[in-house]
């Protein structure tokens, strides 16, 4: 379920399929489904104004981009967050009783339920692998 | 091939990584190619830099949690697209900026506010229903912060202090220059009927 009036299909209303959702993010929606997503934006449907807003954005800055004060700002910051993410794979690394990446790391310890899941989920055969749509990021949290 | 010009392709980082052959030079490699994009995709949807760096960042942490059940159906940068949209929409949830969340009817002020004097003025001529429909069109157009001051002032009375204090705004300004910002904005879009070029189209032509 998405965050409010959503579906599994993905980020919008589910007026847009899941692969008609990558298809508007890469720019390449079909001109019959892109008038008819226009017409159900302009009724209004706020999941479809959000998506659409943020998809234009994103396509934005993949055609032209990142503007200098960005990349200034990005500059700053970019090695702490180098650091972190260098933290996060020596902990998944270290920390997982079942391999991430195809090969085993130990015992595991200190890792948050939601991150042990996600391990789990992760150790996963391609034997066991759902039918649905996996590359779909996980939906936004539920409160 | 996937190597050309000693360029790596995204899919052949994504494989290193899932393989573990070298996890932490392929994550590197992505966020090199994507860091400072995803960081501009976040700033201009929130409009508040320092949020965007902590969005930025929480969003390659869950990269490298999430990069294990990849298996390449769409491309990778679609992927990190919609993995970087979740986390815009649990902000949105969490500052109740959701248009969906909003209730049917315009306030007056907000309208007020909105409208050219003059009411002779095509937007006057328009009817609520059609008003109501431009203005959504134009609020999702918005930065988060924007949005949620506005929506906030108008739509459910909060005041400036406190609305700078719940959305932990940075800026000496507060809520007041994000208001006004806002409202700006709005009006412009307004009378371009919602088709008004997004903030990123301004910004890039100013």
């Amino acid at each position: 379920m998405n965050i409010i009036g959503g579906n599994d299909n993905g980020p919008g209303c589910g007026f847009l399929s899941s692969r008609e959702v990558d298809a508007l993010i890469e720019g390449r929606l079909g001109a019959r489904r892109a008038g008819l997503f226009d017409a159900h934006r302009d009724r209004g449907c706020g999941e479809c104004l959000h998506l659409h807003a943020a998809a234009e954005s994103f396509r934005e800055i993949l055609e032209h981009g990142v503007l200098e004060a960005e990349q200034t700002a990005f500059a700053r910051i970019r090695r702490s967050v180098e650091v972190r993410l260098g933290q996060e794979v020596d902990r998944l690394q270290e920390g997982s009783g079942r391999s991430l990446f195809g090969r085993p790391w130990g015992v595991g310890r200190g890792l948050s339920a939601d991150e042990l899941e996600q391990i789990a989920a992760a150790g996963q055969s391609d034997l066991d692998e759902p039918v649905t749509d996996e590359d779909d990021p996980a939906e936004p949290e539920q409160e | 091939m996937s190597e050309t010009s000693g360029v790596v392709d995204d899919a052949t980082l994504v494989k290193r990584f899932q393989s573990g052959s070298d996890p932490m030079e392929a994550i590197a490699a992505l966020f090199d190619r994507y860091g400072a994009m995803t960081y501009a995709f976040f700033r201009r949807g929130i409009g508040d830099p320092q949020i965007a760096e902590e969005l930025n960042q929480d969003l390659y942490v869950e990269v490298i949690k999430s990069l294990p059940r990849f298996r390449g159906r769409s491309s990778f940068k679609t992927w990190l697209f919609r993995l970087a949209y979740n986390h815009l929409s649990n902000l949105r949830r969490r500052w109740r900026t959701h248009l969906d969340e909003q209730p049917v009817e315009v306030p007056e002020d907000m309208l007020e506010s909105l409208l050219p004097g003059d009411e002779d003025s095509p937007e006057h001529r328009l009817s609520r229903e059609a008003l109501y429909l431009q203005l959504r069109k134009c609020l999702a157009r918005l930065p988060e912060v924007e949005r949620a001051v506005i929506l906030g002032r108008y739509y459910r009375n909060v005041t400036l202090d406190e609305l700078t204090r719940q959305l932990e705004l940075t800026n000496p300004s507060g809520a007041r220059a994000s208001l006004i910002a806002g409202q700006r904005k709005l009006k412009k879009c307004m009378e371009g009927s919602g088709e008004e070029p997004s903030e990123d189209e301004e910004r890039r032509s100013s």
